[in-house]
């Protein structure tokens, strides 16, 4: 049978837990506030970013360069992006289940940027290629890193080492949907046969076409690492939020069951140590009389 | 120039951290590759890639200045957009830049190092391009008069880090 002596360890080790959780949910709180401002301040850059792209490729259309050559069946780079953290439910299981599934999916040498210790431990665990690692960045990430991860995967698609660069990440969408989504980053998409100008106006560019889109291809790789960065640091920041919520809420039902069985325990032992104590005076006033 | 048109164009300058400028105006000037452009209403669609250097737009009647270390612009139905990865207010940039480079030296880990050297040195030579370009304009503005230039963008300009 369980002292009384010991649940009340239990009590306050679970106590103890449970002012854990909650300032986790607390940081885990503030810190998505940040991430979001960030996000909302970087979502212009993003979307006119490839507003963009939009339309050189539009006014570009028949230029030949190696970022718009169509998708090739070759092989893939995946940008894999996770936390470096535990402690956030499912979020990292789910995006590195994703990244897994893409990979087996193209079914071919596929070479990966991990970002976050998660992913980077889950995609050497399964022994696949792992081009470089980016750790520390998840939580609160930096433009800087997001310039060397695509400048990472340029390098491998300049060299002809892949084919084509995949971005795997989670999409931030509210605070209850977390989505993880790959899309692929290049080569740049070529527009439809119908997206020409309407009035047939040509475009002039700066130096020239090829030199501008061998400029700005690697910016708007960086821009969408960034965003893709974001995006997953708010899941993570709202992972954790509704993860340690139930842990502190997990901890309050695991409170009030042992405070009851503490108190029924305290109270049996004080009827107990009660009977004892007249069981003892009445048997002390039988000797007297007898 | 002013008055002969009621019409504006929409500039956007934009960057990771946040827009700089969302607004109309009457004509831009940006130093792309090939050197200064400017903007006025009725433009052709124009792509460029930016160099280091000051945009000027024109505002309310008054001149703006800002400071663009590279990007690009893009100029398609009376709608300029500015994309850069470092740009800000000319008073600010020294801070913008010294902000960046402490962020980044943070973040360097061993296995970069080979690769932060040469990018400390890029940011170190962009800086230096902008502290020319700066005080060349604090100098072009004390002649004219065209813009109104704060005492933060003159020590810019002859101060370094």
């Amino acid at each position: 049978m369980e002292s009384v002596q010991g649940l009340k360890l239990r009590l306050h080790s679970i106590s103890s837990t449970r002012q854990i959780t909650r300032s986790m949910q607390m940081i885990a709180s503030t810190k998505i506030q940040k991430t979001l401002r960030r996000m909302q301040r970087n979502a212009p850059y993003v979307e006119h970013f490839a507003g963009i792209i939009r339309d050189v490729m539009r006014f570009t259309r028949g230029v030949r360069h190696r970022y718009v050559a169509p998708p090739d069946a070759g092989r893939s780079a995946i940008i894999a992006v996770s936390g470096d953290r535990g402690l956030c439910g499912a979020y990292n299981s789910n995006v590195c289940r994703e990244a897994v599934t893409q990979i087996r999916r193209m079914n071919r040498d596929v070479r990966c940027v991990a970002i976050g210790r998660k992913m980077r431990d889950h995609l050497r665990r399964r022994k696949y290629i792992v081009e470089r690692a980016f750790d520390g960045a998840s939580e609160s990430p930096f433009y800087g890193t997001a310039r060397d991860v695509s400048a990472t995967a340029v390098e491998m698609y300049k060299q002809g080492a892949v084919d084509s660069v995949f971005i795997v990440y989670t999409q931030y969408e509210s605070a209850l949907s977390l989505l993880p989504i790959t899309k692929r980053i290049l080569p740049l998409s070529v527009p439809d046969e119908n997206d020409a100008d309407p009035r047939g106006r040509q475009m002039r560019f700066e130096p020239g076409a090829e030199e501008a889109l061998e400029y700005i291809a690697p910016l708007y790789l960086s821009a969408s690492v960034y965003g893709a960065m974001l995006n997953a640091a708010a899941c993570e920041q709202s992972a954790r939020i509704m993860s340690m919520d139930a842990a502190s809420r997990n901890c309050a039902d695991m409170i009030e069951r042992l405070s009851l069985r503490y108190n029924r325990l305290r109270q049996s032992g004080i009827t107990q140590e009660l009977n004892e104590i007249v069981s003892g005076a009445e048997a002390l006033l039988t000797t007297e009389e007898s | 120039m002013e008055g002969q048109t009621d019409k504006k164009l929409r500039l956007r300058v934009l960057t990771p951290r946040g827009s700089l400028c969302d607004q109309d105006v009457d004509y831009v000037i940006f130093r792309s590759a090939e050197g200064d452009a400017g903007i006025q209403i009725g433009h052709e669609p124009f792509t460029a890639t930016l160099n280091e250097g000051m945009l000027v737009y024109r505002a309310n009647s008054e001149a703006h200045t800002l400071v663009v270390l590279g990007g690009a612009a893009s100029v398609l139905d009376d709608e300029v957009t500015v994309i850069s990865e470092i740009a800000d207010h000319p008073n600010r940039i020294k801070q913008t830049i010294k902000e960046l480079a402490r962020a980044r030296a943070a973040l360097a880990e061993e296995e970069r190092k080979g690769s932060m050297d040469i990018q400390v040195m890029e940011m170190g030579l962009r800086r230096a391009l902008v502290r020319i370009d700066v005080s060349a304009y604090s100098i072009i503005k004390g002649r004219a008069g065209i813009m109104e230039f704060g005492e933060d963008a003159r020590e810019a300009g002859n101060g370094g880090d």
